[in-house]
């Protein structure tokens, strides 16, 4: 079988992904002449093996006839080669963990492609997402490990797991789902109170049982930067369904009684504040981890100290929520600025493909997943650079942590399969 | 020496970043300015593939025609959207049909519209709202005529047959 319209699409994915390769292969390089030795040949080995993975998927997609969006592979190839290059310099023993993580996030990503193109099938299964999800959450409450303040984490011994990584994609999936089907009950309202057209409770009734479900299980795992992503995402979609402005300022309303609420009641929430009002009265305690970070960020200067020559491992957890502080202390703020351009042209593809959908559901599951990352990179950058109060959340596709790399590669995969269809179905239509 | 390499790796990895980054919003921009719908460029009559039940060349040999939106509340039927029709072309709410109505009032097998010698015939599937030709509610299958208005739910057609292909039949 031959397909043009594929052949052209994975010829543009080909020729971005060649220098993702060079961008990575130059980053090893620099870490190998950092320190000669026949032991650090070791990072070579693992940027070639990581672009042996990436174009073994994309020949395989070249092979089948994938028409999926051909910029998204190579912007997350370049994540991935970001995270691993960063990650190696911290830390190798990171490095490694996050290599075998991302080769699994990978073939997670083929098992998708392969075997899930038929997404649609997603759509009828929304109450079990809401139970699994919700089952999801209470897990670590009650068999849980505690990590940096959030009991979060499920130890199942040979690694441990963030359910709540997992939990987002359900979140969209059954949002999608639901609000699809409701789409028009919730814009247009069914009953009129005091001139106000309003939805029927049984419309937006299961909206805000889920949704209170999860904002209490997450004050109770004290995850706040999930619950907030979550509560983002969640206002996300319901404005794009139903183009209603009036649902984002009751939801963020919403959101500042919640805020203010647990900033009275909760002693971590009211300490997050005052670091991020001002970190320096806390400099040796709370405040640290911020202030190491804005030191970070100020030596690294226009064009960074250069890869492996910065001083990043003063900030506590650089390799996780701070990853962004190294990246631009050593490439500077030339580097953080690509980066973020990178991330927002993930985010401006991934609307793209939502646009283009052809139904109420694959339009909203795009839309979702996509708030969905842009928000999380958002919400964690803001918050390295002191824009928000700190949550801890993960850069998405390069901070350390298989379960937020694994779960993003299922978002990204399930993205692509959205646009195949849509280009797939293209010649259907006639101008 | 070494030093002086590790300093252009260094500069090297920070301007490939922008290499990439160039590279790609570049493709992106070609990909803009290309024609927005490549069947027609691209597919060609040669094309041996046939993925889409609905999607039919024009030949003049086999009866041809089209349905085009009139009308439709959901975004995703717009106005003037236009639809070939093959042998035999299902319309309805659910994701299987070969036209997805995407209506509030369209049942999940909805109508079917098949070809008979040169002639389109329209009938309806036991919907629950109704097929409306020419905003007669159809009660057995029925011949389509050029110009017809066919409504389902809040979504109307118009079916067109090919000009040139009336005057040689």
């Amino acid at each position: 079988m031959f397909f043009p319209r594929a052949y052209h699409l994975r010829a543009v994915e080909g020729k971005l992904l060649f220098w993702a390769f060079a961008y990575l292969l130059v980053g090893a390089g620099a870490l190998y002449f950092l320190k000669p030795a026949p032991s650090t040949a070791v990072v070579l080995v693992g940027a070639l093996t990581t672009m042996a993975a990436f174009w073994g998927l994309h020949f395989f997609w070249s092979w089948t006839g994938f028409v999926g969006d051909p910029f998204l592979l190579p912007l997350v190839a370049l994540f991935s080669s970001t995270s691993l290059v960063f990650l190696y310099r911290l830390n190798p023993a990171y490095a490694f963990r996050q290599f075998v993580w991302l080769m699994i996030g990978l073939f997670t990503l083929w098992v998708i492609t392969r075997f899930l193109i038929r997404y649609r099938v997603l759509a009828d299964y929304k109450y079990v997402y809401a139970l699994a999800g919700v089952i999801g959450l209470l897990l670590p409450i009650f068999f849980g490990v505690e990590q940096g303040g959030a009991k979060s984490w499920l130890d199942l011994g040979l690694f441990q797991v963030q359910p709540s990584e997992f939990v987002k994609i359900l979140l969209v999936l059954f949002l999608a789902a639901f609000l699809a089907e409701n789409r028009l009950a919730l814009a247009e309202g069914t009953r009129t109170i005091m001139g106000v057209a309003l939805p029927a409770p049984q419309e937006w009734g299961p909206l805000l049982v889920m949704w209170g479900i999860s904002l209490l299980l997450l004050v109770f795992q004290k995850d706040l930067g999930a619950a907030l992503i979550y509560f983002t995402t969640f206002l996300a979609m319901v404005y794009a369904s139903t183009a209603r402005i009036t649902y984002v300022f009751l939801g963020g309303a919403l959101f500042l009684a919640g805020a203010a609420g647990s900033y009275a009641l909760f002693e971590h929430v009211r300490l997050r504040v005052e670091v991020w009002l001002n970190p320096w009265q806390y400099v040796e305690t709370a405040g640290y981890q911020v202030v190491q970070s804005l030191f970070a960020l100020a030596a690294g200067g226009l064009t960074g100290s250069g890869l492996g020559a910065g001083l990043p491992l003063f900030i506590p957890a650089v390799h996780t929520d701070f990853i962004f502080a190294a990246i631009s202390e050593e490439l500077g703020l030339a580097g953080g600025l690509g980066l973020l351009l990178i991330y927002m042209l993930f985010v401006y593809r991934g609307f793209l493909i939502a646009l283009a959908a052809r139904d109420d559901f694959s339009c909203l599951l795009a839309t979702g997943f996509t708030a969905l990352m842009g928000l999380q990179a958002f919400i964690i950058i803001a918050g390295v650079t002191k824009l928000l109060p700190l949550t801890g959340v993960t850069l998405p596709f390069v901070s350390y942590g298989g379960s937020s790399l694994v779960a993003n590669f299922i978002i990204l995969g399930l993205l692509l399969n959205i646009s195949h269809e849509t280009q797939l179905l293209k010649p259907l239509e006639n101008g | 020496m070494l030093g002086l390499l590790l300093t252009v790796l260094r500069y090297l990895f920070l301007f490939l970043l922008y290499a990439f980054l160039f590279v790609v919003v570049r493709q992106m921009f070609l990909g803009l300015r290309e024609n927005p719908t490549p069947a027609a460029a691209e597919g060609g009559p040669g094309s041996d593939t046939k993925p889409f039940p609905g999607y039919r060349e024009a030949t003049v040999s086999k009866p041809s025609g089209r349905l085009v939106v009139l009308a439709s509340p959901d975004p995703r039927l717009e106005k003037g959207m236009t639809f070939y029709l093959g042998e035999r072309i299902t319309l309805g709410r659910g994701e299987h049909n070969d036209l997805v109505i995407p209506d509030p009032f369209s049942s999940q097998e909805h109508a079917v519209i098949f070809s008979r010698g040169d002639q389109y015939w329209v009938q309806d599937l036991g919907s629950l709202n109704g097929t409306y030709l020419n905003e007669v509610r159809l009660d057995r299958p029925t011949v389509l005529a050029d110009g017809d208005r066919l409504r389902i739910g809040g979504v109307t057609f118009q079916f067109v047959r090919w000009a040139y292909e009336v005057e040689s039949s």
